[in-house]
């Protein structure tokens, strides 16, 4: 393959899944998720001139996604800080730490779980990118979503047979290649 | 034989498919069952079959909503076309 290319009209349909499992997991909110990846988008439209192609298009994002992160919680934490004083003068030293956990919060669960499966994550990622557009977005609003099969039927204007071809295919091609890069 | 008691491995692999989305009949996931007993091959496809619903469970993984998509890939247009 030729050295890493830059295609922002791709972007979308290649990456934007995977962002927001990225981000999901460390904000915690839908609504949140959805306006980093935007931002992240926008920020690397801005700086695609610096894009020297030495990483994939995948972890360039990435690394721009992270720093949206990052400023997400030092935004959340400056107005936090400023409600914090209104509410209680008194307490100025005990503030620190109490932001520092709220921060942390979405890291709590269990660190060795959560770092499973983001590798799990990853490799399901990887997997789907190397199946056919159109079947990875079908599989996907299937077996992700949960979407009914009516659903998706009309919304790609097919037949349920050809849905359970589709699914067959993808399943296939999953547990395939899960097989090699995960277990 | 009215009530069909074997059944072939493609429609095996679409009622194990089936079952994967809970769309199965009792009856589907009954022949599947049977069919397996006797094929190897469907036996391991369904295994693997399984173990890959297991595994989307486990991840946990969201997508982005299509309208959202579609929001993104407008935003990506409008600014490249600056």
């Amino acid at each position: 393959m030729a050295a890493n290319q830059i295609d922002p009209t791709q972007w979308v349909d290649k990456y934007s899944d995977y962002l927001f499992n990225y981000t999901i997991t460390r904000v915690n909110d839908r609504e949140v998720a959805h306006d980093l990846i935007s931002e992240t988008f926008l920020a690397g439209l801005k700086s695609m001139k610096n894009f020297k192609g030495e990483a994939s298009e995948r972890t360039w994002l990435i690394s721009i996604l992270k720093r949206k992160i990052i400023d997400h919680y030092r935004r959340k934490n400056t107005k936090k800080g400023k409600a914090e004083v209104h509410i209680d003068y008194r307490d100025g030293e005990g503030e620190g730490d109490w932001l520092e956990e709220r921060v942390a919060d979405p890291y709590g669960q269990s660190a060795e779980d959560r770092m499973e499966n983001d590798e799990l994550g990853e490799a399901i990622f990887s997997c789907l990118s190397t199946l056919p557009p159109r079947q990875a977005e079908i599989f996907k609003l299937k077996t992700i979503e949960d979407q009914d099969t009516k659903a998706i039927c009309n919304a790609f204007d097919i037949t349920a047979s050809n849905l359970w071809v589709i699914i067959h295919r993808a399943r296939k091609s999953m547990a395939e290649c899960l097989e090699k890069n995960w277990l | 034989m009215k009530f069909k008691l074997f059944v072939n491995c493609k429609e095996a692999g679409h009622m194990c498919d089936r079952t994967q989305y809970d769309e199965a009949t009792i009856r589907e996931k009954l022949l599947l069952r049977f069919h397996i007993l006797f094929c190897r091959a469907c036996r391991k496809h369904s295994a693997r079959n399984f173990k890959l619903t297991k595994l989307m469970r486990r991840a946990g993984l969201h997508t982005v909503d299509p309208n959202r998509k579609q929001v993104m890939r407008d935003l990506i247009e409008e600014e490249l076309s600056r």
